[in-house]
């Protein structure tokens, strides 16, 4: 038989083989809920819920996942993904914020390995953010209209981690329209500052320069405030380890938790499968995001190209529902996936056990009740409106609506993407899968 | 009398400094692991001279900041000051800079300070830039030059940086579009204007910047369009403005003549020298100058 023939006739048999085995690892994972002590008639709720939804055109598709005990009890892709495709449970999501919180166990590895202190000014590793000064707003008519004031310490890695920086971010002036918020949108939207959705620029360091010169809204560690800082983080992982976050994520995050579908820029070949990005009401009016745009402050593209060099530590990551699951995982593991070990149990539980910010809040997507640990938002009793189980959760999201929330006394995962902005409509549905996940706990 | 060093008290002072140590190095340590200093004004670094993001003639992003940044760094440094040169990454922060902070200069351009009070200010060229008209070559060709006039090109849509004084385009019968030069950019290759009139450096930094692989898309018309002044701006407030003005001036001149001007511009690696033109316009800008006294 010819040579070519022989590799012909192996290729056809060994390809299948080599994907059949990458299913097989996810159906391994997959269980009745019944198994890990979850109610299938009533996980059946975000069936009807989800459809309810998507036929009233309020969003398009969505896939929802929810595991307990370390296995995939509810796993199922709504609607369509495009105009013309349906929505799958492999479909890439642009998972904008949800890249925080890897981003946030690269620092916390290179922190265990001995590389870096929390308590280090960022100056020492970024120099341009030696001195900074800090905003004060004049009242309204006076002139100049504000003072800038040199800051009373440096921001440190710890600030960075736990959004107490001063540091914010371009689109929160929609948010919270005060004179603070809208002087500091000027001047992040006078020096090119992305938030990261638009297709920036130049490189992440480039920007974080920039960012470094600007001032601050308020002194490091005197109040919590939602910000760009995870691009800041993943700066400092460039500048530390000397590679790029990606070079870095791919090596010590992405390939031994198995996320072997998380991209910063998705190859071409994955490009079909990344989901339409849509504009809603919430009543009806669905519309497909083509290009850059802008919506307030906030400016996004649907477009991440392969080849891109812009590696957001912040925004910048797309994955799938299957991906972020491993990623939960590992830290409901306490950093142990599938026999590798990521971080230590002590430093997970620093992350997503410890309240970092004292008297304040983690008020952005939750409120009284909630503090913020090290990348994550951690819910601390049930004495307030969000509840999401109990004390312990740890949670966070993307812009473009997407949501993880990790149960580590219940031993359960819920992870809920679609891709609609804006980002506030979808609160009360995330609010009711999260009940419906919580109620489903049947043991 | 008791002696004062008795052999009772050695021993006493040295079981007290054996204690100050058992007490004290434990407490050194376990104390925290960062320096007070990272959490101090620092005070010595006071920035004397404030730039804003302009690149590729001065940027945090470049080596050396640019060569804007080189050039004021070392005439400054013949003038024998030594100045911290601080890239601000917003005009806004440079204009705070120059009004309410003890800054001795600012380095920007002539539109940098529209509406900004010239009354304690001393201006003072240090650079300048060259222009060119822009093609777009899938949508008109190589062709076409200017040659100097303005009527060969009536009838054209022309895209200027704003603001701008427009009169003398629109008196040659061009109409004109005015916006930012990335906006400008996008518009030339969408047909919205048949040519882009804008700093030739700038421009040809942004279309490698902003659409790699298209750089030779772009034709820069072989006539240059306008000269315009970077400058050095004194702020008199301070005091010592004008003598750093003086100084800064005289310094200046000397690079531009003997030459030293030339060969920092080509360190920093900027694409254009000054013609001969340019350095007399540059040195007679100077020699008129009028530096009030202290």
């Amino acid at each position: 038989m010819k040579e070519w023939a022989i590799i012909l006739i192996a290729a056809i048999l060994f390809i299948p083989a080599l994907q059949g085995s990458v299913l097989a690892d996810r159906r391994d994972l997959t269980v009745t809920p019944e198994e890990v002590g979850l109610s299938s008639e009533r996980l059946a709720n975000v069936e009807r819920l989800m459809n309810r939804h998507i036929e009233e055109k309020k969003l398009a598709g969505g896939v929802v996942l929810i595991a307990r005990k370390g296995k995939i009890a509810y796993f199922k892709a709504f609607g369509r993904s495009d105009t013309d495709r349906p929505m799958n449970k492999d479909t890439l999501f642009r998972i904008a914020s949800m890249t925080k919180p890897i981003t946030s166990v690269a620092v916390m590895q290179l922190y265990e390995r001995g590389y870096i202190l929390l308590t280090d000014p960022v100056s020492k590793y970024i120099p341009e953010f030696k001195a900074p000064k800090v905003l004060v707003m004049f009242p309204k008519g006076s002139v100049p209209p504000y003072e800038l004031v040199p800051a009373k310490r440096e921001i440190t890695i710890r600030d960075l981690l736990n959004h107490t920086s001063g540091l914010t971010y371009r689109f929160l002036a929609d948010w919270f329209p005060d004179p603070i918020h809208l002087q500091m949108a000027e001047f992040y939207k006078e020096a090119g500052v992305s938030d990261g959705l638009d297709e920036p620029e130049g490189t992440v360091g480039e920007t974080v320069v920039k960012l470094a010169r600007l001032p601050l809204a308020f002194h490091p560690g005197e109040a919590w405030e939602y910000s760009n800082s995870g691009d800041v983080l993943g700066y400092l992982v460039e500048v530390v380890t000397g590679m790029t976050l990606k070079e870095y994520m791919d090596t010590y995050l992405f390939k031994p938790m198995g996320m072997h579908d998380t991209y910063f820029y998705p190859p071409a070949a994955r490009q079909k499968d990344i989901s339409a990005l849509w504009t809603t009401d919430w009543k009806g009016n669905l519309e497909k995001v083509t290009g850059p745009m802008s919506m307030g402050h906030l400016r996004f593209s649907p477009n991440y190209p392969e080849g891109g060099v812009y590696f957001s530590g912040g925004s910048g990551l797309l994955s799938t529902a299957h991906d972020y699951f491993q990623f939960c995982q590992m830290m409901l593991n306490k950093g142990e996936i599938d026999g590798k070990r990521i971080l230590s149990r002590k430093t997970v539980e620093l992350m997503t056990a410890t309240n970092q910010i004292g008297e304040f809040d983690s008020y952005l997507i939750h409120g009284k009740g909630w503090k913020f640990g090290l990348g994550f938002s951690i819910q601390m009793d049930r004495n307030h409106e969000i509840d999401s189980g109990g004390p312990g959760v740890f949670e966070w999201a993307g812009l473009h609506s997407t949501r993880f929330s990790v149960d580590p006394a219940e031993d359960r995962i819920t992870i809920f993407l679609h891709q609609h902005e804006p980002f506030f409509h979808h609160v009360p549905l995330w609010e009711r899968i999260l009940a419906i996940s919580t109620s489903a706990i049947a043991d | 009398m008791k002696p004062i060093f008795g052999i009772g008290r050695i021993r006493n002072v040295a079981l007290l400094i054996t204690m100050c140590l058992v007490f004290v190095l434990p407490a050194w340590a376990t104390a925290p692991r960062f320096a007070p200093e990272w959490f101090q004004k620092d005070v010595e670094s006071l920035p004397v001279v404030v730039a804003h993001e302009y690149p590729p003639y001065r940027s945090v992003s470049i080596g050396g900041k640019g060569p804007h940044a080189r050039i004021v760094s070392a005439v400054f440094a013949v003038a024998g000051e030594d100045v911290d040169l601080v890239v601000q990454p917003a005009r806004s922060l440079m204009i705070y800079a120059l009004s309410q902070e003890e800054t001795a200069a600012v380095v920007g351009e002539e539109a940098d300070f529209e509406g900004v009070s010239r009354k304690q200010l001393v201006f003072v060229p240090f650079h300048i830039k060259e222009a060119r008209y822009f093609r777009y070559r899938p949508n008109h060709g190589g062709g076409s030059n200017w040659d100097g006039k303005l009527e060969n090109m009536r009838g054209t849509v022309l895209g200027l940086e704003g603001p701008t004084d427009v009169r003398v385009w629109e008196k040659a019968g061009i109409s004109v579009a005015l916006g930012a030069l990335p906006a400008l950019l996008e518009r030339l290759v969408a047909g919205e204007i048949d040519i882009l009139g804008a700093d030739a450096e700038r421009t040809e930094w942004l279309i490698r910047k902003r659409m790699p692989g298209k750089e030779k898309q772009f034709v820069a018309m072989e006539i240059p369009a306008w000269d315009s002044f970077s400058y050095v701006v004194f702020n008199t407030n301070l005091g010592t403005g004008e003598s750093l003005a003086a100084r800064f001036v005289d310094a200046l001149k000397r690079l531009l003549r003997d030459g030293g001007y030339d060969l920092i511009l080509q360190n920093a690696g900027s694409r254009q020298a000054l013609s001969d033109m340019q350095r007399k316009k540059l040195i007679q800008r100077l020699d008129s100058l009028k530096i009030p006294d202290n």
